[in-house]
């Protein structure tokens, strides 16, 4: 996380702002705008940690994650996937579809978390509509007939899908316990030597 | 009500979305909509489309816009496949007028997917990768220039 400092000729005021966190302090110097900053963060971190998640739209339940992380409360500072993991059983009911189980919820966190060591795709998370989070792994556009799908279902199985230029690929698993597997780091490559 | 007979491999088929998290991920994941936007419901192996070169532009949006109003949902645009890519792997397509949508088609599944779950998500993801999005609001500016030419 970074601090970003704005100063305006002719104007003798100083930004200190936070992008991510959409956190802004003004001062008549940087040291003033810095602390102005460092006090509104700190008043948000107490006002988000005592507000439940699912009160919190997906922009302050993202500050959140990240605060959380930041504070070495949980292990990741999350990224849009992580938060769209966190909101997917708010996300799914407001799409009519069934809840995510916990176990659809924590296998696709721990799955999503594997994948990013072993790849830069960009991984699109929602909820489907059998129960599953969907893990929606693509390279960047205009590649679109490209893509692998992974769906953690909610009774712990899961369902992977490869799309190269018409070709399909996919598997069934019992259970995650074995995801990443061979298939997965396999097609995850496929899809990583054609991008571009 | 008109029919339009049978669907040719050049026309394009329009799935209308109608989720704001579908489109927001078609703007911008460069068109690709959720591939559970192209699931049958869960027991019949039709998918419900609209044939978006043969319906006027303005018909074709008052259409989907009162469609989606009984649902108490809101139109943002189709995710469009060609006839051809519809019609690949088994599917077939037919032009299946109905009450209040003369321009309304199916893409139906081959029949060894009525009943498992994986194979309809094969044919949904295949049809996802394969659409492109058409945002409502610029084809609707693209259908009042498209009036001003005529």
């Amino acid at each position: 996380m970074f601090i970003l400092i704005e100063e305006y000729e002719g104007n003798d005021e100083v930004v200190a702002r936070i992008p991510e966190l959409q956190a802004e302090g003004f001062g008549a110097t940087e040291i003033q705008a810095i602390n102005e900053l460092k006090a509104f963060v700190g008043e948000l971190y107490q006002d988000l940690a005592s507000t439940p998640n699912e009160n919190l739209g997906r922009l302050l339940l993202q500050s959140k994650l990240i605060l959380q992380g930041v504070a070495g409360q949980i292990d990741d500072i999350p990224d849009a996937a992580l938060v769209a993991i966190h909101t997917a059983p708010k996300d799914a009911a407001e799409e009519g579809f069934p809840t995510p189980s916990a176990a659809a919820l924590q296998n696709a966190k721990r799955i999503l978390l594997e994948i990013r060591r072993i790849s830069n795709l960009d991984i699109d998370v929602y909820p489907g509509p059998d129960g599953e989070i969907a893990l929606d792994i693509a390279p960047p556009p205009p590649m679109n007939s490209r893509s692998v799908i992974l769906l953690c279902e909610s009774d712990g199985s899961a369902f992977c899908s490869l799309n190269i230029d018409g070709i399909n690929r996919n598997k069934r698993y019992a259970s995650t316990e074995t995801i990443p597997d061979d298939f997965l780091i396999e097609v995850l490559s496929d899809l990583e030597n054609r991008r571009g | 009500m008109e029919s339009y007979g049978e669907i040719d491999l050049t026309e394009h088929l329009g799935r209308g979305i109608s989720s704001s998290r579908s489109a927001n991920k078609a703007r911008k994941d460069g068109g690709r909509v959720p591939f559970h936007e192209f699931m049958p419901p869960q027991g019949p192996i039709c998918i419900s489309v609209d044939r978006t070169d043969i319906a006027p532009l303005d018909e074709a949006i008052s259409i989907a816009e009162k469609r989606d109003v009984i649902r108490s949902r809101i139109f943002y645009g189709w995710a469009v496949v060609s006839a051809k890519d519809a019609a690949r792997e088994g599917r077939k397509i037919t032009a299946s007028s109905i009450p209040g949508n003369p321009y309304h088609a199916d893409i139906i599944l081959p029949q060894d997917s009525a009943d498992d779950r994986d194979k309809q998500r094969v044919h949904a993801h295949q049809l996802a990768d394969a659409s492109h999005w058409n945002e409502r609001q610029a084809m609707q500016i693209y259908g009042d220039s498209r009036v001003d030419d005529s």
